[in-house]
């Protein structure tokens, strides 16, 4: 019986162990946009206590069809987009997504998002692991 | 003949000298602080790190998100605020509407209705009045959103010294581009005067924003106005 208990305690924890994901999110949020608008943003802090850099690859979410990493640019005055393939968070650092500056972009929206509502997001990590939030919907960044 | 010399006071004879060179030395140091008081160099109370213009903003004539022509000096006697964008713009835009909503919400009430905000589209390739009527007042059911043909849109932009660029289609997609553009935040006051612009990072400072807009509303003039009547 003991033997039992303690396989079934191995079941639980393995999917934690096998991840070995050092990364905090925090004050993630959605851009509402209005009906109609395919596209918005994903907003948040990323942090990683680890000992090795972790790359976000881009996520998932039920209600658009792709999540990806996006810079904001500057260039001869005028700001504009540009695609990456990861955001890098330094071991011991941070990178900040926010309104006017690094995001994640969210294309094909399934639905019309309502400020106070939130969606399921799961990030993709490079070399492994995701991270699953819940993401609020909010039209100006949460205090 | 006798030719009589005037009479001239000793005492003013003495004094004549002092006060003249007096005299020049309160000019000069009169006329450094005037010098040091230039709006250009330094602004007193307005939010710092604009691009000053103080110029007649030039007039331009779009069509509002309602299909109605709407001409940007039909606002005199009002500040108008707005910038450039896009509908599919997923971050600036948003974020930049955001503000404006918020720095709407700064200026006191009983002044609020002397404030207009416009969006102006610089995509009317994708854009239509119709999608600007569901885009702009989503972020504030008093702001308006302008489009123009490609050329009148052109014309505008060139006009405030902005720009933008289209960028190539995305995997294929004629529809699916980018646009780059100037994302500063344009003002002009009640007399029709642009006065300057914000540069997008100074957007959230909504308050200082609201109490340049006051300012304006208030004094009917630009800073250089203001400052006279400090």
């Amino acid at each position: 019986m003991k033997k039992y208990l303690i396989l079934m305690v191995l079941a639980f924890c393995s999917p934690m162990v096998a991840a070995e994901v050092h990364l905090r999110v925090e004050g993630a949020w959605i851009q509402a946009v209005p009906p109609g608008i395919h596209e918005t943003a994903i907003f948040m802090v990323l942090v990683n206590p680890g000992p090795e850099p972790v790359r976000i690859v881009g996520g998932t979410t039920p209600v658009a069809k792709r999540v990806t990493p996006m810079l904001t640019t500057k260039e001869d005055g005028r700001m504009g987009m540009k695609d990456v393939s990861f955001f890098e968070v330094p071991s011991g650092g941070r990178v900040i997504l926010r309104p006017g500056g690094d995001h994640l972009m969210v294309y094909g929206l399934k639905k019309n998002l309502q400020a106070g509502e939130t969606v399921s997001l799961v990030l993709q990590l490079r070399p492994g692991g995701q991270v699953s939030l819940e993401v609020p919907v909010s039209r100006t960044p949460p205090q | 003949m006798t030719v009589s010399e005037p009479k001239v006071s000793p005492l003013w004879k003495k004094l004549l000298f002092p006060a003249i060179l007096l005299l020049l030395i309160a000019g000069g140091v009169a006329g450094s602080m005037l010098a040091t008081r230039d709006p250009q160099t330094h602004v007193h109370g307005w939010l710092d790190r604009l691009l000053w213009q103080r110029i007649p903003a030039p007039d331009f004539t779009l069509t509002d998100h309602n299909g109605e022509p709407v001409r940007l000096s039909q606002f005199r006697g009002k500040v108008v605020v707005f910038s450039f964008g896009f509908t599919h713009c997923p971050n600036i835009c948003p974020a930049t509407l955001s503000h404006f909503s918020a720095i709407r919400e700064a200026v006191p009430e009983p002044i609020r209705h002397q404030v207009q905000f416009l969006f102006i589209t610089v995509d009317p390739e994708r854009d239509s009045p119709e999608r600007l009527k569901e885009y702009v007042p989503f972020f504030d059911p008093h702001f308006l959103g302008l489009i123009g043909t490609p050329e009148e849109v052109r014309d505008v932009v060139y006009r405030y010294k902005a720009s933008f660029r289209h960028g190539k289609p995305r995997a294929g997609d004629p529809k699916d581009y980018f646009v780059d553009h100037t994302a500063d935040a344009f003002l002009i006051g009640p007399d029709g005067q642009w006065e300057l612009s914000y540069p997008f990072e100074e957007l959230p400072k909504t308050e200082r924003i609201a109490a340049d807009i006051a300012r304006l509303v208030n004094v009917g003039g630009g800073p250089r106005e203001a400052r006279r009547r400090d």
